[in-house]
């Protein structure tokens, strides 16, 4: 057990509701960072970011750090896509905000000892976005892809050619969104995959897609799930240092499903040599 | 060790000053000492912890302009003239209602720019806020002095955060801020318009004041 509600209480030494949302990744000193969501009032809504810090590759963790993000009581900063190691050393983490206002932003992590300090970018303000994955596509270069909340219901994208200090304005991809989350994953031919529900209105499939250039002329290469009424949601995809790459999803909403599978079989998908479904481990 | 008394000497104060409020509205109601016994009350152990500290969940970032207001309403009843004087009352009204305009609906996401990540820099709101500070005391404002605690608090780092904003405005300031500002107005209408006292008036008078 990393946390668990009496654990953050201790802590963190206040009152707290519950515990959620949580994000692991290590930085260039190895160090392991576990960034979490917490409640004290109200529902996800009213959630603040807490890190936690392993010193020892998650044998041992370092008491929770309270991040203060927000003026406004210091609540709805919400964590749930991977992060991003630049080349400074800091870390940058897609985080959102959903109170009044439902927005995403970059949160920059500057790792010293077993404590974090932070500073956060806007992406966009306004009350359409949410959920960011971002994708680096150069030194300088990252596209951020983001849950639309809007009646649009397609993703929208935001492009940054000054390593996230500023970001364009969102426009729309040419894939649906059925307002869920997406994930995505720079592959090392360039290409861009991104896990999604293919419907404007349903979550009832999970669906794989690649495009060259991260924006343009997506190819769906696989339907991992695909069942009517039922629902297929918040996947996370990240790559090993073998190369394998993992991507993790609510299935059914019951349990959690785990598919691998390597670069090789997505090319396969790509050029139509591969009928298959990739490796399962549900 | 500095981050976290102050959260808890901070709900102290707003249940010693609540306390006082409610014995303002009600006249009287109790002993002059029952805001410090609230006060004391924030230290009284809960399942383990500090009700100070259960509290602390809710809220643990607390401007030092509010510390200033809540200090001035507590301390009322023991001091021969106010903490502040209404020049200082106005300055602090009007810089939380300014300051929480400008912050709270762009960093709730009005607007492609979050003014909040400004408090991250330097020189940034601190600088603004240092120059204000001078500018105040130059003019024999006492509010400039709170200004100024608030960049030592900054320095030291007494609150969670180390975003300058928070060192100087948070909601419940704000919305004193508020209602002060528009009591005060209210008073400088009538001031101007002179009539015989009503009871109202003189409850605001009372609030305003922190009596």
């Amino acid at each position: 057990m990393i946390v668990d509600r009496e654990i953050a209480v201790d802590d963190l030494d206040r009152y707290l509701r519950k515990v959620g949302n949580a994000v692991v990744f290590a930085d260039a000193q190895k160090r392991v960072w576990l960034v979490y969501v917490t409640t004290a009032l109200g529902g996800w809504s009213g959630s603040s970011l807490n890190a936690r810090c392993s010193l020892d590759g998650g044998a041992t963790w370092q008491p929770s750090q309270r991040l203060s993000l927000s003026p406004f009581l210091n609540v709805s900063e919400l964590v749930r896509a991977a992060p991003v190691r630049l080349e400074s050393g800091e870390i940058g983490l897609p985080i959102y905000h959903e109170c009044v206002g439902q927005f995403p932003e970059m949160l920059w992590l500057r790792p010293t000892s077993d404590r974090l300090t932070v500073t956060k970018t806007r992406l966009t303000g306004g009350r359409t976005f949410l959920q960011p994955a971002i994708v680096p596509l150069g030194p300088d270069r990252a596209v951020a892809y983001l849950r639309n909340v809007s009646p649009a219901r397609r993703i929208d994208y935001q492009e940054t050619t000054d390593g996230g200090f500023t970001w364009s304005p969102p426009r729309h991809l040419d894939l649906p969104n059925p307002n869920s989350s997406v994930a995505a994953l720079r592959l090392s031919s360039g290409s861009v995959l991104i896990a999604f529900n293919d419907s404007a209105s349903s979550r009832e499939n999970l669906t794989l897609a690649v495009s060259l250039d991260g924006i343009n002329d997506w190819k769906r290469i696989a339907v991992l799930d695909e069942q009517p009424k039922e629902l297929f949601a918040y996947p996370y995809l990240i790559q090993a240092t073998d190369g394998l790459i993992h991507l993790a999803y609510a299935w059914q909403m019951k349990k959690i499903r785990h598919v691998a599978f390597n670069e090789a079989w997505v090319e396969r998908r790509l050029s139509g040599e591969d009928g298959s479904a990739g490796e399962r481990q549900p | 060790m500095i981050d976290w008394c102050y959260p808890l000497l901070v709900w102290a104060l707003i249940l010693g000053a609540s306390t006082r409020g409610v014995q303002v509205l009600f006249r009287g109601l109790g002993p002059r000492w029952l805001p410090l016994l609230a006060c004391a009350a924030t230290f009284a152990p809960v399942r383990g912890l500090p009700l100070g500290r259960w509290l602390h969940g809710y809220n643990a970032n607390f401007s030092i302009p509010l510390v200033a207001v809540l200090l001035g309403v507590i301390l009322k009843p023991w001091l021969k003239r106010p903490l502040f004087n209404e020049q200082t009352d106005r300055a602090s009204c009007w810089f939380g209602c300014v300051a929480g305009m400008s912050l709270y609906p762009v960093a709730l996401g009005l607007g492609p720019f979050d003014l909040y990540s400004v408090g991250w820099q330097w020189p940034g709101v601190a600088c603004v806020a240092a120059i204000l500070a001078v500018f105040l005391i130059w003019r024999e404002n006492s509010f400039g002095l709170v200004l100024l605690a608030a960049g030592v608090a900054w320095q030291v780092g007494c609150l969670e955060s180390d975003n300058a904003w928070d060192y100087l405005v948070d909601p419940l300031y704000v919305a004193l801020s508020f209602i002060g500002l528009i009591l005060l107005l209210r008073q400088a209408a009538r001031k101007q318009k002179p009539e015989a006292p009503s009871s109202s008036t003189k409850l605001s008078a009372a609030v305003s004041n922190g009596s």
